[in-house]
């Protein structure tokens, strides 16, 4: 019987055992907040704005908006990619839908990437709709939500410019999507809806955002004013109205007829609101004075420096600078663009090389146009330029990388442009070979691609990218920690004389001077004379000029050779700059038609956007293809 | 420096000093205990011997019953003199020697050896054989008799393994257990768990070809313990689960189960066993790469035919061939330079057990080890591991028992992975210096990236610590009551601590500086050494603890009503698993001489941390029922809840049926087939299930991430989201399995031949709708339980068992295993293309599904001319198929990979012969088609060097018919493995391998008992020895791609003693 008894309370601990605790599957997770908990607490709601933050631009893998290991600069007559050129496909004549290369590729630098891009759409979507619930009890956190919820809506409107930039019209969605909703009733908005959904998205965050201060790097009124800017000289631009003559009357990529003049007069007053003031006060850095020339060759370091300083920036940002993404040094997204473009001599990996037209195209120090020709009339591009030793000393400017205007210096790097210190070896990228005096061949370039170190990362065409590296920044170890300026006081300027030009262009001629006043105040800060003209045509064709060279390897290129439809002219094949270097002195450089780094051409007027991809149509196939693909 | 405790599992210098001596001085004594003491020992004994002649007798029973055994024949090891027990089990034997051994022998008993000793009285009890039909099985909760077993289980013991050398469990079972695919994807130290497929792949799998495919393991009942670290030697069994029979584990249960019971202890007096061997390694199949002169031709071709400038010219070329300027022109083989001939691998393992009146124990402490073939074995594999096992009974009715194992795991590594040493071997140019001519080390390719330096110590070591305390405690009560009725508990807390070390820091590699003199001892530029790899010393510390609680209750009841027998399961099971990480980062260290987390500096530094949660709760029933053995059902039932998904679908039920029938007991079957004397027919069905994927997708979940950078400081703000959509419907996978099979023996058992066939159907297969839901919609997708796939296929087994009188036994088996799934339903946009369509072909898994069809190489522009071509393609390029025949290549062409890119066809053929003293064991194993990326990283041409198979085929203008296109530069080519995937990087990994041979000579004992020593033996063993066939050659075919650390083939010597 006792035995008895103590079985049955054995089992009665036992099912004591079973039954008592607690249940272990009704927990909550531990790795992720839910929605209830995130909109509960502005403060998490903040940080969730940050993520917001994290993937503008598309790609939190590989640096963030225009910083990344493949620039979108390379995507024009700028620069070459060596690490993957086949991917941009635009480039290279093999866009198609299932092809978008450089434009939907996961791995490295993708950019424009369609579903990154709605990704973060949503997000914002799913905040604005959210924000207002958030509990919040002091005036400050008030004050905060309002600021935040302006933020979502900058962010919204980046995506959207972004979306719209690359591919037209898109689909317009402003609220939070679930799994079971319909998606197959959502076609693609015109470019003009599209454009009206982002302007409208901007009025919002500059009402929230106008008079609020913030941390740096987040947005502000001055921001979301500067993307009105830019959004509207894109939509003012020939291709989207009418000068994709096949497509003129599409809706999804061209306005309406007749609109370019009220678009132009937009884009104008949006830029000179930011000029006014009315968004913060911004300004050039540096000096805006007619510089005195001949400038000394202190002078042209000085305003090179300058101008360097811009891209270089840490800690708090100088008046040129509108707004930006800024890096960590451990931790969070890596920007390491002087590893991804500093010379293979430093164990850095030389990407994003200026073509030599692009180098060409630098003006001289006095403003005069540089020509390669000068000192052999009647050659062509491939023409040799020699100088001995002595020639060099009686006349500097036989060596084309003399006497050029101060931005040159700041953004490539030649044979023999000064760079870090690096042990024995020069403390100048040398990209040129050595010989001896009887032509043979004494060593190879450091930084050449036939080099002693890493070679195979050696630039392709003689130079490397210098403006986005931080001279105090050693690459091959470190993160960098500059900003990347994704708005600036400059491009201000620069869209507005645009749009002045331009309206003179379309006989508004009162605008002309005012737009050539705005490019002189960006010439005048880079140590170069004002540029006068009475004839619209050739304004536009210095202002282009302008753009090209002050937004060097930015990005905005790709835009604009597409804005302005001249990609046709400008995608050229890539050689490689050859230089010699003699021991006694004497020089020559070559380009090098034996030496073709990269082919490339253009496949017609569909290729100014860019497809949609295949399998977004697949999943949606209410959706319209842009003209041009299948 | 703190003294290192001299304890058994102390990781100090001395240790890794004696894991050198240790297996030499163990050879040494074996070989004396073999040659030497014999020897001695035969020269002490023989004058007594001649003198001791004595008679001795004794009684014989039988050990189970107890009772007399007459008819036991018995003779004196070596001589003639023999005899045979009476009808009391007695017998007497004259004029024996006092050191004799007498050899017991009767036909259904296992034969007994008994040394004298001295002993004039020998009394032996003999213990029945067991034949494999009264093999123990372990099935789900519950062991059977082989002869009882329905469901489609296969087993082996873990003897059968045990001399494998290989440190992995999942290795040396390769090939054995028909219906398991075991694949071993690299050969790295400490990496060397293979990859297991019970019957193939029966899911469809995200981003990694096997994703979601591997078994459930449970050790003694627990689950989440490592098979790849318990110690062979404690293996009683292994079996697997293959059909319904492992619908008692549930929700985990679709890919199969697979069950081991370690040892436990045997009543008696203490017994102690020593095993151990020492194994020598070397790699099976080293990717062969060009030479600086082929490399520099092949690139030379490249550069030439696109126009572009050479990097070497022919006289360069010359001098790579001619070796003449080891300076300016070196020709390095970097794998060679990287990697010594051979290198080691051993295990050793010491087990004590024994036990009276029901109290038994067991203990066993082990040491094994893997080194790598770096030329500084850096890498490196060690574990110890102690288990001790005691059962404790209380009373008549209540019994407790207790388990507890550790395992303390050491792994180290370099700075840099086998990736960056072993793959960048394949990649580094030959036209570079390993090694200056004058010793110093040469440069890098990229990231400091020397593999002869990076293999080293020099940047600093990767030191993986892993803790591992395993504990059960389990109780039995046997009311006295109810006859038949047990009521049983066990509880198991798992500990897991790993604690990472990574203390990095620059090494130094030497460059040439080419602006100074020539060196005129050299007749090159002289050297200047640079830091490479990191700007400074750093330390990366890392802490996880894992935590897993396993209780089980239940209730078992067994009754026999007259010829009816019915077994009764029924329980509650408890699963937790916790997770936590710690993280912590400093860098800028003054020396790295004190390497703790504070000598670092404040600049930099940086912490992270992570969690996990995982739970489950299970009732488990299982009733089995037999009427004589002859008429089998089995019924499974288990509901099991998973913290993974919401409370509405939370719950699944998984039941199985099983039914057999040994027809071979029948009246009839006996009358007119008694050639084939078992026959067993089996059926069985069953659902299962599968929770794979992220817990508490029922919510948008707001994960942590990387962080941003606000205000003008350098501080990160952390940042949340984005997040992942909820699917308020998430809930199982389930797979409904049948099976049929039969299992028989012919001819008295001289043949066996048994034969499954199986249809798996898996559905509510969790994937997400991505390829239907458009981009557009901004969704970041959850799981959804939308795909199906089908999967059959079959296992057959075969084998031949024949002893020749009392010398020699044969055995000879074979298996046979087939399986081949179909994806049903998946998400998959509507194409027009049909072969693009996924639906209804074998699923494969490649990163973007699809791949243009390579179907040679243009010879000339003839080709080029004929065939649809890609705008830029030239003689040498590779040929794309116009599939869709428009006239042009574009994305439609492209297919699914009309391959297998899993193992279809599998098998294994087993050799096992005894000759007196000698045992042979071979296993030859293989699998069929099978393909797979015949590459390894895009870098080849300027920034890499190429295979030499590429270069011994390659396209020429010279060379014009062939099938390995022209030489290319990294992504250049439209046929980039990186721009338009295609069939030309696929290649078929069919092969057949002779696995293991054992060979063990079982020491006569007369040389030893003297020792105290009651059984020895010794053995030569081999793992992976020959590649008897493989399709393709160009790296070993079981291992991922070139650039993984290759498989090795080892060569073992190894002995086993009994006190």
């Amino acid at each position: 019987m006792k035995k008895i008894t103590r079985c049955i309370l054995s089992i009665a601990v036992l099912l004591f055992f079973a039954t008592s605790c607690t249940d272990v599957l009704d927990q909550q997770a531990v790795d992720a907040f839910n929605q209830d908990v995130v909109f509960a607490d502005i403060n998490i709601v903040k940080a969730y704005i940050g993520k917001c933050y994290d993937r503008m631009g598309g790609n939190t893998n590989n640096g963030i908006l225009g910083m990344r290991e493949d620039l979108l600069s390379s995507a024009t007559d700028q620069t070459l990619c060596i690490h993957r050129p086949a991917n941009y496909v635009d480039l290279k004549g093999t866009m198609s839908p299932d092809q978008l290369g450089f434009y939907v590729n996961t791995g490295m630098g993708g950019y424009l990437r369609w579903t990154d891009l709605y990704a973060n759409i949503q997000n914002l979507n799913t905040v604005i709709a959210g924000i207002d619930d958030v509990p919040v009890v002091t005036a400050s956190e008030e004050t905060l939500k309002a600021r935040l919820k302006g933020e979502a809506y900058f962010i919204r409107a980046f995506m959207y410019s972004q979306l719209m930039f690359g591919h037209g019209g898109v689909v317009i969605n402003k609220q939070p999507f679930g799994l079971q909703d319909d998606f197959s009733t959502l076609v693609r908005s015109s470019i003009e809806e599209t454009k009206d959904a982002i302007l409208e998205d901007i009025d919002e965050a500059i009402t929230l955002l106008s008079g609020k201060t913030t941390d740096q790097g987040r947005a502000t009124a001055g921001a979301a004013a500067a993307l009105r800017s830019r959004v509207l000289l894109f939509c003012a631009s020939k291709l989207t109205n009418g000068g994709y003559a096949a497509q003129a009357t599409n809706p999804l990529v061209s306005f309406p007829a007749g609109s370019q003049t009220a678009l132009l007069q937009a884009a104008r007053d949006a830029a000179k609101g930011v000029m006014d003031g009315t968004y913060g006060t911004f300004s050039l850095a540096g000096s805006t004075a007619d510089p005195v020339l001949p400038l000394t060759e202190a002078q042209v370091k000085s305003y090179a420096e300058n101008y360097q300083k811009i891209f270089t920036q840490k800690g708090a940002w100088n008046s040129e600078t509108i707004w930006g993404i800024q890096y960590p040094i451990t931790g969070g997204n890596n920007n390491v663009c002087n590893r991804w473009n500093g010379p293979c001599g430093y164990h850095n990996w030389g990407n994003n090389n200026p073509t030599e037209p692009a180098v060409r195209s630098f003006e001289m120090a006095d403003g005069t146009e540089f020509n390669w020709l000068a000192y052999n009339p009647g050659g062509d591009q491939f023409t040799a330029r020699t100088a001995t030793a002595a020639e060099l000393a009686a006349d500097p400017l036989k060596s084309p990388f003399n006497g050029r205007e101060p931005r040159f210096y700041a953004i490539v790097l030649y044979h023999g442009a000064p760079w870090q210190a690096r042990g024995d070896l020069p403390a100048y990228a040398e990209t040129g070979h050595l010989y001896n005096n009887d032509g043979t061949l004494k060593s190879n370039g450091t930084d050449s691609r036939q080099g002693l170190i890493e070679a195979w990362n050696g630039t392709k065409t003689g130079y490397y990218l210098k403006k986005f590296m931080d001279p105090e920044t050693a690459g091959q170890y470190y993160n960098n920690t500059n900003t990347w300026v994704e708005f600036r006081y400059a491009e201000i300027l620069l869209n507005y004389a645009e749009a002045c030009i331009e309206l003179a262009v379309l006989g508004q001629a009162a605008d002309l001077q005012n737009g050539l006043d705005a490019l002189n105040l960006v010439r005048n800060r880079a140590g170069l004379p004002d540029r006068v003209t009475a004839d619209p045509l050739v304004a536009r064709d210095y202002l282009r000029h302008e753009r090209a060279i002050e937004f060097f390897g930015e990005g905005h290129r790709w835009y604009d050779t597409r804005r302005w439809m001249i990609r046709d002219i400008v995608t050229t094949n890539v050689y490689g700059m050859k230089i010699k270097q003699y021991l006694n002195g004497n020089m020559e450089w070559k380009l090098d038609i034996e030496d073709k780094e990269d082919d490339r051409s253009w496949a017609g007027d569909h290729f100014y956007w860019l497809a949609i991809p295949r399998a977004e149509i697949q999943k949606a196939p209410q959706t319209i293809q842009n003209p041009g693909f299948n | 420096m703190k003294k290192t405790p001299s304890c058994f599992w102390s990781y100090g210098p001395n240790v890794s000093f004696r894991r050198f001596l240790l297996p030499a001085k163990i050879v040494v004594i074996l070989l004396f205990c073999s040659l030497a003491i014999p020897n001695l020992a035969t020269a002490a004994d023989y004058p007594a011997v001649e003198d001791q002649q004595v008679r001795i007798t004794g009684t014989v029973t039988d050990a189970t019953t107890g009772e007399a055994m007459p008819g036991v024949n018995i003779q004196v090891q070596g001589t003639s003199i023999g005899a045979i027990t009476d009808i009391d089990g007695k017998y007497a034997l004259e004029n024996v020697d006092r050191g004799a051994t007498l050899i017991f022998t009767f036909i259904g008993y296992d034969s007994q050896q008994v040394a004298l000793g001295g002993r004039v009285v020998v009394d032996v009890s003999l213990v029945q054989e067991v034949t494999d039909l009264d093999e123990v099985v372990v099935v789900g909760y519950a062991t059977q008799k082989r002869a009882n077993v329905v469901g489609s289980v296969t087993s082996i013991s873990g003897q059968s393994i045990q001399s494998i050398p290989s440190v992995s469990v999942s290795t040396a079972i390769a090939g054995r257990l028909p219906g398991s695919i075991v694949i071993q994807e690299t050969g790295e130290p400490g990496n060397l768990g293979a990859r297991i497929l019970v019957r193939g792949r029966s899911t469809i799998s995200r981003g990694e070809r096997y994703a979601n495919t591997g078994p459930l393991v449970i050790i003694d009942g627990v689950q989440g313990r490592s098979m790849d670290e318990i110690d062979p030697m404690d293996i009683a069994s292994l079996s697997v689960l293959k059909d319904a029979s492992a619908a008692i584990y549930g929700a985990s249960a679709a890919n199969g189960v697979i069950l081991i019971t370690t040892k436990s202890g045997a009543e008696g007096k203490p017994r102690l066993n020593y095993q151990f061997y020492q194994g020598f390694m070397t790699p099976t199949v080293v990717p062969e790469t060009t030479n600086a002169a082929e490399y520099a031709t092949m690139l030379s071709e490249y550069q030439v035919y696109q126009g572009k400038s050479r990097t070497y010219s022919d006289e360069d070329i010359a001098h790579f061939a001619s070796g003449d300027d080891p300076w300016g022109h070196p020709n390095t083989d970097w794998y060679g330079d990287l990697i010594k001939n051979w290198t080691t691998t051993y295990r050793h393992n010491l087990t004590i057990d024994g036990g009276s009146k029901g109290m038994t124990y067991y203990v066993s402490l082990g040491l094994k080890g893997d080194e790598s073939f770096y030329k500084q074995s850096t890498t490196s594999y060690k574990q110890y591991n102690v288990r001790a096992k005691i059962n404790l009974p209380i009373n008549s009715w209540l019994n407790t028992g207790l388990d507890i194992a550790g395992f303390l795991n050491n792994r180290i590594y370099p700075y840099k992975s086998a990736d960056a040493i072993v793959g960048q071997s394949t990649r580094l140019l030959p036209t570079q210096w390993s090694f200056w001519p004058n010793g110093l080390p040469g440069p890098d390719i990229e990231y400091g990236d020397n593999p002869v330096v990076t293999s080293t110590f020099a940047g600093g070591k990767n030191d993986q610590k892993t803790y591992r305390m395993q504990s059960t405690f389990n109780f039995s009560i046997t009311p006295p009551v109810i006859k038949g009725l047990a009521i049983n508990g066990a509880f198991s807390f798992d500990l897991t601590n790993y604690y990472n070390k990574a203390f990095y820091k620059p090494w130094t590699l030497y460059f040439p500086d080419k602006n100074a003199p020539i060196d005129p001892a050299t007749g090159y530029y002289p050297l200047y050494p640079s830091l490479r790899g990191l700007s400074s010393p750093e330390n990366n510390e890392r802490y996880d603890r894992t935590i897993n609680q396993t209780g089980n209750v239940n209730v078992t009841y067994t009754k026999k009503f007259g010829d009816h027998n019915l077994n009764i399961y029924a329980g509650y099971e408890q699963y937790t698993n916790n997770y936590n990480r710690l993280v912590g980062y400093r860098k800028y260290y003054i020396s790295d001489l004190i390497q703790t987390m504070d000598a670092g500096s404040d600049a930099e530094k940086n912490s992270s941390g992570y969690a996990t949660i995982y739970a489950r709760k299970s009732w488990i029933g299982r009733a089995t029922y037999d009427y004589k053995g002859k008429y089998l059902a089995e019924i499974l039932f288990r509901r099991d809840g998973s913290l993974k998904f919401p409370p509405e679908s939370r719950w699944g039920n998984f039941p199985g049926f099983l039914v057999g029938w040994r027809a071979s007991e029948e009246g009839f079957w006996k009358e007119s087939l008694p050639f084939i004397n078992y026959f067993k027919l089996r059926a069985s069905y069953g659902k299962m299930g599968m929770d794979p994927g992220d817990p508490f997708q029922y919510m948008n979940k707001f994960g942590l991430s990387s962080g941003m950078v606000f205000g003008t400081g350098t501080s990160i703000e952390t940042t949340v989201g984005p997040p992942s959509i909820a699917n308020p419907n998430i809930t199982w996978e389930t797979q409904t399995t049948k099976n049929v099979g039969f299992d028989s023996k012919f001819l008295n058992d001289l043949f066996h031949l048994n034969f499954e066939y199986f249809y798996n159907i898996r559905e509510d297969i969790l994937f997400p709708r991505d390829a239907t839901v458009p981009g557009f919609s901004g969704l970041s997708l959850p799981d959804e339980n939308i795909a199906r796939v089908d999967n059959q296929g079959f296992e057959i087994e075969l084998g031949f068992h024949k002893t020749l009188g009392s010398d020699v036994r044969l055995d000879l088996s074979a298996n046979f295993s087939h399986s081949r799934n179909k994806v049903v339903f998946m998400d998959e946009p509507e194409v027009l293309m049909p072969w693009q369509v996924r639906e209804g072909r074998p699923y494969v898994l490649n990163n973007d599904n699809l791949m243009y069809k390579a179907i040679g190489i243009y010879a000339d522009q003839a080709d080029l001319d004929t065939y649809v071509h890609l705008p830029n393609a030239k003689p040498g390029d590779v040929i794309f198929e116009d599939v869709s025949g428009d006239g042009e290549i574009t994305n439609d062409d492209r297919i699914f990979l009309d391959k297998f890119d899993m193992p279809e066809n599998y098998y294994g053929i087993t050799l096992d012969v005894g000759y007196k003293a000698f045992t042979l064991t071979v296993l030859v194993q293989g699998q069929g088609e099978f393909w797979k990326l015949n590459y390894y990283d895009n870098r080849r041409g300027e920034a890499g060097n190429y295979f030499k198979w590429h270069y011994d085929n390659r396209w020429t203008p010279d060379n014009i018919h062939t099938d390995v296109a022209r030489a290319y530069n990294r992504d250049d080519l439209y046929w980039s493995n990186d721009v338009r995937r295609s069939t030309y990087w696929y290649d078929n990994f069919a092969f057949a391998r002779l696995k293991n041979v054992v060979l063990t000579y079982n020491v006569p004992n007369r040389l030893y008992r003297s020792l105290g020593i009651q059984n020895a033996n010794v053995y030569f063993s081999g793992n992976n020895l020959a590649l008897l066939y493989s399709a393709t050659k160009t790296y070993d075919p079981e291992v991922n791609n070139p650039g993984v650390y290759p498989a090795m083939r080892t060569f073992a010597v190894g002995a086993n003693i009994t006190f």
